[in-house]
C-alpha cells in the first residue's frame, strides 16, 4: 500500500469498519502512525516467500 | 546493604544470622526513601511481606529449608497477577478490573524458593513502549540520571534493581522490554527463550511474543531466580512441556570451546560508535574474533512491528471502540492506527518470521553465542522525542529497540549484560544462543563477570 493512500477519508472509513469513531483531536496522529507502518509493512511484504511454503506455528525448537 | 546480593542474602538468612522480617522490614524502609526519586514501584505489599518473612523465619527456627531464595525481596511489573491487587498493566482503565483472585504462577514459584514479594512496579501502559513515560502515573527516572528515561517497558523493575531498592525484579519483553531497560539502568537481564517460562497469570501485550523474565545485578542472582521459575505449565500453551533445565549449576563452566562471534551489519549500522566499541572489547575479551551478519535483521524488526501492532490493537479493541480517551496518551493514536492494519501484512510477516528463523537456525549452527549492542545508544531524556543515531535523526521512543527487536521476533534466549559506562550512562550487551540454550548465555555472562567486563555500577548518588 502507497503510504500516500492513507488519508483522512481512508482512515475514517476503515476505523467505522471497526466500530471506532475518530475525533478530530486523534486524526493526525491516526494517520501518521498508520503511514508509518504501512513503510515498515512494505518493507516485508516486498520480500518473496511462497505463501504454501512454511508453517506459521510460533513454537521454536533447537 | 543497598546493592547485597540475593544470594547474600539467602545465605545470611538460611544460615540464621539475619531475620528475614528484619531484612525485609530494612529494605520497605530503603524503598520509602529512594522511590519518591525514582518512582519504580506503584504498590507495596507491605503487610503480605512481612508475613512472608515470618514463615521463612519460622522454617529456619524449625530447622527446616526455607529454599534457595530465602528472605530475598522481590517486586514485579504490574502486569503481573498479584493477589487481592488489581493488575494494572500500567493502565488507567485496568483500575476497573477486579482484584486478582491468586498470584501469577512465577510469582507463587518465587515464594515457593522463599522470596518474598514487596510490591509491583511501574511500567509503559500495556507494555507498548521503550520508556516507562508513563501519563497515569508518572515516569520512572534512571537511578543513574534522574533526568534521563529507565527504558521500558520494565523501567520501574530495572530501576528498582538498579537503584538498590530490592536485587530481584520480574519484567516482560515483547520487542525488547527486559533487555532495553537493563541496558540503560546497567543492570543483568534475562530473556529467555519464547515459551521458557510460563506466562499464565501476566497481562499480555502480543501472544506471538510475550516473554517473561528476570533482571538482577548479578548473573548468578539472574540465574538463581530463573531456576526458581522454570517448570511447565498448562495455563500457558506455548510454555515448554518437560523438566526444568536448571543453570546456575553450569556458570563455572566457562566458554572454552563455545564458537562466539559478534554481529555485524545491522547491528553495526544502527548502534553508535562508542557502543559498538564496547561490545568489540566484550568480544576481544572472550578472544572473539569472528563477525557474522544476521540476515535480514532490519525487515525482521520491521515484521516484529506489524505484528506488534496487529495483535496488541486487537487486544485492546473492546476499550478503543468505547474508551479510546482513557488510554495512555503517547500510544492512543498508534493503537486505533493499528486496527486498520491489512491481514495480508500481519501474514506475510508471520510468514517472513518463519523463513527468518530457519536462516538464524543455519547461522547458531556455525556458532554458539551471537553478541550485539542491547540499545544503540545510553538513556535518552525524559519527554525527548528524536535521537540521532550515526547521523540519522529518528523517533527516540520507537527506536529505542532497534537491537533487541530481531532476535526476540523469533525467541531467541538472550542474556542483557552491563559492559560499560559512556559519559556517566551505561550501556549493555545482548548475548544471544540458540532456543533452549540459556545456559550458554549465562555462562558467557558469568565469564565477562569474572574479567571485570561486565559489572553493575552503582548510581553516584542514590536517589
Amino acid at each position: 500500500m502507497d503510504p500516500a493512500l492513507i488519508d483522512e477519508a481512508f482512515v475514517r472509513r476503515a476505523a467505522a469498519l471497526q466500530g471506532i469513531e475518530l475525533t478530530a483531536e486523534q486524526l493526525p496522529g491516526v494517520i501518521e502512525n498508520l503511514r508509518r507502518t504501512a513503510q515498515l509493512a512494505a518493507a516485508v511484504n516486498e520480500f518473496p516467500l511462497d505463501p504454501a511454503a512454511g508453517e506459521l506455528g510460533p513454537v521454536w525448537r533447537p | 546493604m543497598a546493592y547485597e546480593s540475593a544470594l547474600e542474602v539467602a545465605a545470611k538468612v538460611r544460615g540464621g544470622q539475619v531475620r528475614a522480617a528484619a531484612h525485609v522490614a530494612g529494605v520497605f524502609a530503603t524503598i520509602k526513601a529512594r522511590n519518591p526519586g525514582l518512582n519504580a514501584f506503584i504498590s507495596l505489599t507491605e503487610s503480605r511481606a512481612l508475613a512472608e518473612a515470618k514463615a521463612v523465619d519460622d522454617l529456619v527456627a524449625a530447622g527446616k529449608d526455607p529454599g534457595p531464595l530465602a528472605g530475598v525481596p522481590f517486586a514485579v511489573k504490574n502486569l503481573y497477577d498479584v493477589k487481592g491487587l488489581t493488575t494494572l498493566a500500567g493502565s488507567k482503565i485496568n483500575r476497573d478490573l477486579p482484584a486478582a483472585a491468586a498470584d501469577s504462577p512465577l510469582v507463587r514459584r518465587l515464594n515457593g524458593a522463599g522470596a518474598v514479594l514487596v510490591g509491583t512496579l511501574n511500567m509503559d501502559e500495556y507494555a507498548y513502549g521503550f520508556t516507562t513515560e508513563n501519563t497515569h502515573y508518572g515516569p520512572t527516572r534512571n537511578p543513574h540520571d534522574p533526568g534521563r528515561i529507565a527504558g521500558g517497558s520494565s523501567g520501574g523493575s530495572a530501576a528498582a534493581v538498579a537503584g538498590g531498592l530490592v536485587p530481584i525484579t520480574l519484567g516482560s519483553d515483547t520487542n525488547g522490554s527486559i533487555r532495553v531497560p537493563s541496558s540503560l539502568c546497567g543492570i543483568f537481564g534475562l530473556k529467555p527463550t519464547y515459551g521458557r517460562l510460563t506466562r499464565a497469570g501476566s497481562f499480555p501485550f502480543v501472544a506471538s511474543l510475550d516473554h517473561l523474565g528476570p533482571f538482577c545485578r548479578s548473573t548468578a542472582d539472574l540465574a538463581a531466580s530463573y531456576d526458581a521459575m522454570q517448570g511447565p505449565d498448562p495455563e500457558d500453551p506455548v510454555c515448554r512441556p518437560g523438566p526444568a533445565q536448571p543453570v546456575a549449576g553450569e556458570l563455572a563452566l566457562g566458554t572454552e570451546g563455545l564458537r562466539i562471534a559478534r554481529a555485524g551489519g545491522y547491528f553495526e549500522a544502527n548502534a553508535e560508535k562508542a557502543v559498538v566499541d564496547l561490545i568489540k572489547a566484550a568480544a576481544a575479551a572472550l578472544g572473539a574474533n569472528r563477525t557474522v551478519e544476521i540476515p535480514e535483521a532490519g525487515r525482521a524488526r520491521a515484521a516484529a512491528f506489524v505484528i506488534t501492532a496487529t495483535e496488541g490493537s486487537q487486544l485492546h479493541l473492546p476499550n478503543l471502540r468505547t474508551r479510546a480517551g482513557d488510554f495512555e496518551p503517547l500510544i492512543r493514536d498508534r493503537l486505533l492506527a493499528n486496527t486498520m492494519i491489512p491481514a495480508a501484512w500481519y501474514v506475510q510477516a508471520q510468514r517472513f518470521r518463519r523463513w527468518y528463523y530457519t536462516e538464524v537456525m543455519k547461522l547458531l549452527r556455525e556458532v554458539d553465542v551471537i553478541l550485539a549492542p542491547a540499545t544503540p545508544r545510553t538513556a535518552t531524556l525524559i519527554g525527548q522525542e528524536s535521537m540521532a543515531i550515526n547521523g540519522v535523526e529518528m523517533l527516540s521512543r520507537p527506536n529505542m529497540g532497534l537491537m533487541t527487536q530481531p532476535i526476540s521476533f523469533i525467541g531467541l534466549p538472550v542474556a542483557a549484560v552491563p559492559v560499560g559506562m559512556l559519559d556517566g550512562l551505561p550501556v549493555g550487551m545482548q548475548v544471544i544462543c540458540a532456543p533452549w540454550r540459556e545456559d550458554l548465555c549465562l555462562r558467557v555472562s558469568a565469564v565477562l563477570e569474572k574479567m571485570g567486563v561486565a559489572k553493575f555500577t552503582p548510581p553516584k548518588e542514590p536517589s
